[in-house]
């Protein structure tokens, strides 16, 4: 589920565990599900791409539920090489909007962003102090 | 700031946080609180404007709060102060916008600074300048919410925009003589809804939330690692 354009899109070693909450579950997860079906059935990232796009397109996957929330903040997650396990945080997933919906992105905000592409999603992200296991974070 | 003034042992621990409001019993706090009617409301207010200006913005970094709509409480509500172009509204909220069962309700140290997003801008701050209203009005905090209750029935207040949020990042605030200005945070404002439904309040889990019946929202918190100056949250 990294970006189309992220380098580590293919990695096998990624590992991310994610737990959604109930709008979260219904909306979100079925982009998850499409994507893996995508990926088992061979296709390329740009088939893969197209295939996203025109499922959106026909409104075959649904869009973000207010209130969609995921937990991520498993120590043993694993982004790829160059950003390890990160850091714990949350995410939360809205229809498309600008980053400045919540002020996201901009020098001292707490809150990150990203633009899914083809997907019309936009995911703010916003660190926590604990891992799951109840052990500190890194601080930067 | 709203109900969701927490005690905190620190986010070192993060293992016991209380959500005001969640717990209290109704009116049980009035005899026990040294703050049981309204002071003086010059004791509310802020004589100096612009320093009124600088708290409210010190909710969320400057990056956003420059350009941030400014609202300051004036003898008859809240009034416009700076004019902004992002779509924030970066406001100081004082006690009567704390839980009905809340110590702190009437405590005149109290300053909120807190910036609204857009949405939260257009559907959340109506009810504080609508609560500020019936206290200036002279209204008890019983009858306060009352009136809100009959401005919910009567469709006064908007329904909660999705997307509403906030922020409560500044050193300079006063949430509660109990907690001072706890910790940097994030707020959002959905309908009521419970608890559970973002696992927040769980033990371990990073969100804690407040739900508001006379509000008729949830409000979900997130604390995060530094204050609007960029200095780290000492707990």
């Amino acid at each position: 589920m990294a970006p189309f354009d992220d380098p580590e899109f293919l990695n096998p070693d990624q590992r991310l565990p994610l737990c959604l909450n109930p709008p979260a579950a219904r909306s979100h997860l079925p982009l998850t599900f499409k994507m893996t079906a995508l990926a088992l059935a061979g296709l390329s990232g740009t088939q893969m791409f197209d295939g996203i796009k025109a499922a959106f397109d026909k409104k075959e996957l649904p869009m973000p539920e207010a209130g969609s929330v995921c937990y991520m903040m498993s120590k043993q997650q694993y982004f790829g090489r160059k950003y390890g396990n990160a850091d714990p945080h949350l995410m939360f997933w809205v229809p498309k909007t600008d980053d400045t919906f919540w002020g996201a992105g901009l020098p001292g905000s707490p809150v990150y962003v990203h633009q899914y592409s083809p997907e019309p999603i936009t995911e703010f992200i916003i660190s926590v102090a604990k891992w799951s296991d109840g052990t500190d974070a890194p601080t930067d | 700031m709203n109900q969701v003034i927490v005690k905190a042992v620190g986010l070192g621990t993060l293992a016991v946080m209380v959500v005001l409001g969640a717990w209290r019993q109704p009116h049980a706090a009035d005899a026990k609180t040294p703050y049981p009617s309204m002071a003086p409301l010059d004791q509310y207010l802020i004589a100096d404007r612009d320093v009124e200006i600088a708290l409210a913005r010190s909710a969320a970094p400057e990056s956003i709060s420059r350009d941030a709509e400014v609202m300051v409480l004036g003898r008859h509500g809240y009034e416009t102060a700076v004019k902004g172009k992002n779509g924030f509204v970066c406001v100081v909220e004082r006690s009567w916008t704390a839980g009905i069962d809340d110590p702190d309700f009437w405590n005149p140290k109290l300053r909120g600074a807190i910036c609204f997003n857009a949405p939260a801008a257009r559907s959340y701050l109506p009810l504080t300048i609508k609560k500020t209203e019936f206290v200036l009005a002279g209204q008890s905090r019983v009858k306060m919410f009352e009136s809100l209750k009959d401005a919910f029935d009567r469709k006064e207040l908007p329904a909660l925009e999705p997307g509403s949020m906030s922020y409560m990042l500044s050193k300079q605030a006063y949430l509660s003589d109990a907690d001072g200005h706890w910790h940097p945070h994030l707020m959002f404002f959905v309908p009521q809804t419970e608890a559970a439904a973002w696992g927040a309040n769980f033990p371990g889990s990073p969100i804690l939330a407040s739900v508001n019946p006379e509000d008729r929202m949830t409000v979900f918190l997130v604390p995060v690692a530094k204050w609007s100056d960029g200095t780290a949250d000492a707990n």
